[in-house]
């Protein structure tokens, strides 16, 4: 174990990428502590104005260090993977007397050290922030240790991404995408106004502590800036981590079944704690708020996961029709070739939101306001998603042209990519919104975006979208289906 | 020491391998050999454990590769076709990794990676970054790895690929020396003129069936002929000529008219003999061609004073 993780630092702190991803780190901190210093919001005397700035440069420090490990830990970890499996240098450790555990922690945890090492070289000046006044001098020392925790999760995301995708473009893409999802994740759950929805279990105050950035009751003392890791970790960043053991293993690489399903049943489990929470003590307008969520987040993920099939050229297995994979997938029946196939990939996301769903119906139904049509939308959350998945295998497998490996992952982004153009739109087009009384976010996922103040227009307008979505995912596979006839796709 | 039984692996209706049998004692070297796409790497990987067959069973020293691993994987050196090396480090720390995974340790390690960097002949090259080696010197890095731990059995996948000759001439005879300390070593190849005069056994693989297992010479010699060129000198018509191969059973597989001729004989000293002898007799000239294939080798082996034996 400590020879291998000794190999892995060694490696990594010689390549240049590696030098580059890490010192951007401290150039973040020190950017964006500067704009906090900035901006100081309390006025006053010299001395409570300097306690002002601690606090700040600490909550600006602590964000930064933390968005910039999820955001390039994965890509270390998953690179390194993938490099490992080009090289054979893997096949060569998988044949020494060493256990896989063994490997995959050394794996896991040297991007990790890397990322506390870089994040290390700021710490000195974290704990002279107390001399500043406003900082608990073990307040750096606790967002210190929730990095390191960010930092073991998201390198498992990257292990997972590494051990899915066959071409290093493929898992840093898939890394960078779960890295933006846990950063969004963690801004949406642990910092947006939707709180209290996800952290509904946690003692009172606690979602307003860390929102405001204050001091949170722990145990019998003021425990400030847990914030990121306390949010993201029961989602589905942490479950990545199990998924990442048993994908691991080479073996896995050409089986579609194990790793898909233990990629569907990690996310459901998140999904299904997550719903658990909300569904302990909420209303029909939690429940809603928290299916809409999960339908958002069901679509980025099929969104992502088909246009890294795409880049991946013929996806996580080599398809290619008359291959030994595509023989043994089509050997294995329609479950085996449908779990292969794009529509199979896209669908999971929404498959892993089912027993979430199933468990804010089952709160729904004997629970009061199940009159309201925004309960209705509960159950419309995953048929949205559904009809978002297909739509999207539709378009993919529409555009799986052989031998253009660029022009696949480039002509599947142009239907997700228009609507997300066109959502984004919205500020622009705010004013004429409020004339003409239209969401346009609301085509993309119109479950997230709808206005509360009117439930009716809320149901019409998820009706008329999944309706709209599934019709077009109807009209596309027609499409692709007739130019499957007309040349060999994949 | 290498034993396989019954093996069979499928990639749905492709059978990649189909009850493959073999047996690599020590002090042998069998050549693993058919064309690409044969299932010589499948064959490889389920000896090595990585991948687990449908059936059958493989061992290493006795011990199946996936019950008993860590000790089957105790006895075994496996070098890839890619070699597997990290550019990144230095030689000496490369092989003190594989050192440590093999369970060496102090001055045990010590001794055996100035062992194996002399038996490969890179000491002087210990403290360079493996990124600035030769291709020929990488895979001889990677030789050195797999005999670390004095492991019983070798597993080379096409070990020969991309080298110079007289790396190439430098690996055989590390081979040729670890059978004669009792190894056992299995090596692929898809180029036969790589294993001549090198592997002792072979074993054919065509479409994951083996179709023979077993000594070189057994192989070479059953149903074996001997191919003779020359060119006729002389005022001799070529018909004649023809006649008296016929004459004498050889069978003529070039074109008369072309720069030599190429005739087809049984493998025997004494027909080879007779057949010129009577050529001669007739008054047929006889000129022999050049050993085109080796010329560039030889010329390559002089002039940069390596010894070609």
């Amino acid at each position: 174990m400590i020879a291998l993780l000794k190999k892995e630092l060694r490696v990594s702190v010689r390549e240049k990428s590696t030098w580059l991803l890490l010192a951007s780190m401290p150039a973040c901190f020190v950017a964006c502590g500067l704009l906090g210093l900035n901006e100081p919001t309390y006025a006053g005397a010299p001395r409570l104005m300097a306690a002002d700035a601690g606090r700040q440069l600490l909550s600006y420090a602590l964000y930064t260090q933390v968005f910039a490990v999820m955001l390039f830990v994965p890509i270390l970890a998953a690179t390194n993977l993938v490099r490992e499996g080009d090289r054979k240098t893997l096949d060569v450790l998988m044949t020494t007397p060493r256990s896989g555990v063994e490997l995959a922690l050394a794996k896991l945890l040297s991007p990790a050290l890397l990322a506390l090492g870089s994040c290390l070289l700021v710490l000195p000046l974290l704990i002279a922030l107390p001399l500043l006044g406003g900082v608990r001098p073990w307040e750096p020392l606790a967002g210190f240790a929730a990095i390191a925790l960010a930092a073991l999760v998201a390198s498992a995301g990257g292990l997972a991404a590494g051990a899915l995708a066959r071409t290093t473009a493929a898992a840093v893409s898939l890394a960078a995408l779960a890295a933006g999802f846990t950063c969004l994740s963690t801004a949406w759950t642990g910092l947006g106004p939707r709180t209290d929805l996800i952290t509904a279990a946690f003692p009172p105050g606690v979602v307003r502590a860390i929102v405001e950035c204050d001091g949170v009751e722990l145990f019998g003392h003021e425990v400030p800036l847990l914030l990121p890791a306390l949010a993201f970790l029961p989602l589905a960043g942490s479950c990545l981590f199990l998924a990442s053991l048993p994908a691991l293993s080479s073996r896995f690489r050409r089986r579609a079944l194990p790793v898909r399903a233990t990629g569907t049943a990690a996310l459901a489990v998140g999904m299904a704690y997550l719903a658990l929470v909300v569904a302990s003590g909420s209303s029909t307008r939690d429940l809603h708020d928290c299916a809409a969520g999960m339908a958002f987040f069901a679509c980025m993920f099929s969104t992502a996961l088909v246009l890294i099939e795409r880049l991946d050229q013929g996806g996580f297995l080599r398809t290619l029709p008359g291959s030994a994979e595509a023989e043994a997938i089509a050997a294995g029946g329609w479950a085996r070739s449908f779990a292969a196939s794009t529509a199979g990939l896209a669908l999971l996301p929404a498959a892993a939101t089912l027993p979430a769903l199933g468990i804010l119906l089952t709160r729904g139904l004997s629970g009061p306001g199940t009159d309201d049509p925004r309960f209705v939308l509960v159950l419309g959350a995953p048929i949205y998603s559904v009809a978002w998945a297909l739509l999207l295998a539709g378009a993919s497998r529409a555009v799986a042209f052989r031998g253009r490996v660029w022009a696949e992952p480039a002509l599947t982004a142009i239907l997700p990519g228009a609507l997300l153009a066109y959502g984004a739109s919205w500020r622009v087009f705010s004013h004429a919104n409020e004339l003409i009384g239209v969401d346009p976010i609301g085509v993309l996922i119109p479950f997230v975006s709808a206005s509360y103040d009117s439930a009716h227009y809320l149901f019409a307008s998820g009706v008329v979208h999944t309706t709209a979505t599934a019709v077009t995912a109807a009209f596309v596979w027609t499409f692709a289906t007739l130019i499957a006839r007309s040349r060999p796709t994949r | 020491m290498i034993a396989a039984r019954s093996l069979t692996v499928r990639y749905g209706q492709l059978v990649a391998l189909d009850g493959v049998d073999l047996d690599v004692a020590p002090g042998q070297i069998f050549g693993l050999i058919g064309p690409n796409g044969a299932g010589k790497t499948t064959l490889i990987r389920v000896l090595t454990g990585l991948l687990v067959p449908e059936s059958g069973q493989a061992t290493i020293g006795g011990f199946d590769v996936l019950r008993q691993e860590r000790d089957a994987r105790r006895r075994l050196g496996y070098m890839p076709d890619f070699f597997g090396i990290y550019d990144h480090l230095t030689v000496r720390e490369y092989l003190q990794l594989f050192g440590e995974l093999n369970g060496l340790a102090g001055p045990g390690l010590a001794g055996a990676i100035e062992q194996a960097l002399a038996a490969v002949r890179l000491k002087l090259k210990k403290d360079e970054l493996v990124d600035h080696l030769s291709r020929g010197m990488t895979q001889r890095l990677a030789l050195a790895r797999t005999l670390l731990h004095d492991p019983d059995a070798f597993v080379l996948d096409e070990p020969a690929s991309g080298l110079d000759p007289a790396a190439r001439i430098e690996l055989w005879d590390i081979l040729r020396g670890l059978t004669q300390r009792g190894k056992a070593v299995l090596i692929s190849s898809h180029i036969l003129k790589e294993m001549e005069g090198l592997v002792t056994h072979v074993g054919l693989l065509e479409r994951g069936r083996l179709l023979y297992s077993g000594p070189y010479e057994t192989l070479v010699k059953a149903g074996a002929t001997r191919r003779v060129r020359f060119r006729p000198v002389g005022d001799v018509p070529p018909e004649r000529v023809v006649g008296l191969l016929t004459e004498h059973g050889g069978r003529l597989s070039g074109v008369p008219g072309d720069a030599y001729w190429e005739v087809e004989l049984a493998d025997d000293d004494a027909a080879v003999a007779a057949l010129v002898g009577r050529l001669v007799a007739a008054g047929v000239g006889i000129s022999l061609p050049p050993v085109a294939e080796d010329r560039l080798e030889r010329a390559f082996l002089a002039l940069t004073g390596r010894d070609a034996s």
